[in-house]
């Protein structure tokens, strides 16, 4: 049982889409992980190394308008019939997100009583694809059954990514109350495909020219890709390749995280980031494919007139006319999905004192609650969440997190989280939708996370 | 006060245990998409003129038109066409008869599919015509790269054509693609 729940996250790594929703970890726990997350997160260790691979792995799905179990479930009913049921059920703003994030290397180090730096590299695929209803529904029925209907290109949304990010931040104490911090980052994209603000539409109707007539108005679609195909043109996807330019060999970018952490009062906290502010500048092995214009066909007009005309040749030529389309080596710009996160946390209970980097201490409390906002801006706009936490400690080493979640995918998100120390390995591990975990198919968010770190007070 | 919310680690453990998948049936991946796309076909008017010959006296018997049409040769098309239809209207003020004479058509002009002929008597305004052909029955229609439309006129009846008194026949037509994936 547990191999097929394996056996699903994998695939769902594989060939789902992704959104970075690791919101459930931000702001828990002093931990090497938060600075992932908060660059301005107070961190109290000397230094930190993660261990390769394992420092961090993250992985979330979420779809809306369907669940798996509307196509899957083994319920003995014809595929055809639930793939129209999932069909009728969707609209182009459902969509389907998969993030995968993977830390090769991470580490930091205490620069001074206020400062600690950390950097590392990590993998991550993100994919967000819209469900371009009105195209599936004309690949599906075609045109005879729809007559009048405008089928809109507008559906067509979808960004897709790997890349590996190369980063370096800084987490500065500014005084008690302050601690600020910011990361930069290099991106090698490996890969990249996309497309948002298309336009027109294609409409078949009835027509006195003709028995009926075909209307492409207001066309205009561009797809951007690099990394699809080679130097020559030829389609190149393999998995080496998009693995290995990750290491720097792909296209490049920039990008900062920026953080604060603020203690309002002793027990009230503060805190805030904004992710993945930055671009990658595609340049090599890209292919644009672009059309735009309108064209009415009403088919082929036969003259009589003796005179060997070939229509067929006409026709294709005054389509290219009207709607030129092109394929075009040509440089584009990708904004990351930035993400922004805040969180509010009162802290409450027992107070305890732990040991931080050079035999300090510091003062902290056995119990928290509060809520915390995300957003990420996805091709469609923001997709914002609220969650609502509460925190508490079972013993020094052992702090653990449980969170109501609303998001677009469910207003019944569960989660928890743990993190504990064992010397000077601090492991951390958090499942956000618990209770979709009893059931991975009728889940419609799932998200998992954990990680093993070595910290050194 | 110090919750001891112990149970907080069997939250976090428990998803581990009892994720499962196994009334799930990965296998169904099969869908069968058979949508049936209609498109513009061939179109044209003709009036009196057109069955005169240069000199506006002599009537012709046959007026043809042939044009390219490469939609057989699309990969999708030839792998995918299950049934093809054609659909004809068409219209009249002639106090004429016509025979029309449909044929798909290869490189050579060789008949790869012939459609029945089309009568149009003399005393008919309008006439609808439908066809259908199974790929499977007629698979040289996949070799089709060319349409030819033929007009023959019926010899008259007492109603020979007149460049001065205006006639005209509409022909309209439409192509119904049954794909199966």
């Amino acid at each position: 049982m547990r191999k097929l729940g394996f056996a699903c996250l994998f695939v769902l790594f594989i060939v789902g889409q992704m959104t970075a929703q690791q919101q459930f970890a931000f702001s828990f726990g002093e931990t090497p992980h938060t600075l992932n997350l908060n660059p301005g997160a107070e961190t109290n260790f000397k230094y930190h190394y993660g261990i390769p691979v394992f420092s961090n792995f993250n992985l979330n799905a979420g779809m809306t308008g369907f669940d798996l179990s509307d196509l899957f479930l083994a319920d003995g009913a014809n595929f055809n019939t639930k793939f129209e049921r999932v069909l009728n059920k969707i609209d182009e703003t459902n969509h389907v997100n998969v993030n995968a994030r993977i830390d090769i290397l991470n580490g930091g180090y205490r620069y001074d009583d206020k400062t600690y730096l950390s950097f590392g590299f990590y993998q991550e695929t993100d994919v967000t694809v819209y469900m371009p209803k009105d195209l599936m529904d004309l690949l599906y029925e075609g045109t005879l059954t729809n007559l009048d209907r405008a089928f809109t290109f507008s559906h067509l949304a979808f960004k897709a990514d790997v890349l590996g990010v190369l980063h370096a931040g800084i987490s500065r104490k500014v005084n008690s109350k302050l601690n600020i911090g910011a990361r930069v980052k290099i991106y090698s994209s490996s890969f990249n495909a996309e497309s948002n603000h298309n336009s027109g539409t294609l409409t078949t109707s009835e027509n006195s020219t003709n028995l009926i007539r075909q209307s492409l108005n207001n066309f205009n679609v561009e797809v951007r890709t690099s990394g699809l195909v080679d130097a020559q043109g030829d389609l190149s996807f393999n998995g080496g390749d998009i693995i290995s330019k990750t290491f720097l060999g792909g296209n490049l970018g920039l990008g900062f995280d920026f953080g604060v952490t603020y203690h309002v009062t002793p027990q009230l906290e503060f805190t805030a980031s904004l992710l993945d502010f930055g671009f990658v500048r595609h340049s090599k092995n890209t292919r644009v494919y672009s059309g735009e214009g309108d064209y009415t066909f009403d088919g082929i007009n036969f003259l009589y007139d003796g005179g060997n005309i070939n229509y067929w040749d006409q026709l294709g030529d005054d389509f290219k006319a009207n709607v030129p389309t092109s394929e075009a080596e040509t440089a584009y710009t990708s904004w990351r999905p930035a993400k922004l996160n805040a969180a509010l946390k009162y802290s409450f209970g027992e107070i305890r004192s732990k040991v931080c980097y050079a035999d300090t201490h510091k003062q902290y409390y056995y119990n928290a609650i509060g809520f915390q906002l995300h957003n990420v801006f996805r091709p469609r706009g923001p997709q914002l969440a609220f969650t609502s936490f509460f925190e508490t400690s079972l013993s020094e080493k052992i702090h653990t997190k449980l969170t109501h979640t609303i998001n677009e995918y469910s207003a019944t998100i569960i989660g928890s989280g743990m993190t504990f120390q064992w010397g000077n390995v601090n492991v951390f591990g958090m499942v956000d939708n618990v209770l979709g975990a009893r059931d991975l198919l009728s889940a419609s968010t799932i998200s998992v996370n954990f990680g093993v770190n070595m910290v050194i007070n | 006060m110090r919750c001891k919310l112990k149970p907080l680690i069997l939250l976090f453990i428990l998803p581990l245990f009892i994720s499962c998948v196994d009334n799930a049936d990965f296998d169904q991946i099969n869908v069968d998409v058979d949508p049936i796309m209609n498109a513009p076909l061939v179109h044209f008017e003709l009036d009196q003129l057109d069955f005169l010959d240069d000199t506006g006296t002599t009537e012709l018997i046959t007026v043809s038109d042939v044009t390219d049409i490469d939609v057989f040769q699309s990969s999708t098309i030839r792998e995918n066409l299950g049934r093809f239809d054609l659909i004809i209207n068409m219209r009249k003020d002639f106090p004429r008869g016509f025979q029309i004479r449909i044929a798909l058509l290869d490189d050579n002009l060789v008949p790869t599919y012939e459609f029945n002929s089309i009568p149009f008597a003399a005393s008919r305004n309008e006439v609808d015509f439908r066809e259908n052909i199974v790929i499977a029955e007629n698979p040289d229609i996949l070799n089709t790269t060319k349409m030819r439309v033929e007009i023959e006129l019926i010899p008259s009846n007492g109603s020979p054509i007149d460049p001065e008194v205006e006639w005209e026949m509409d022909f309209r037509s439409v192509g119904i693609f049954y794909l199966f994936f």
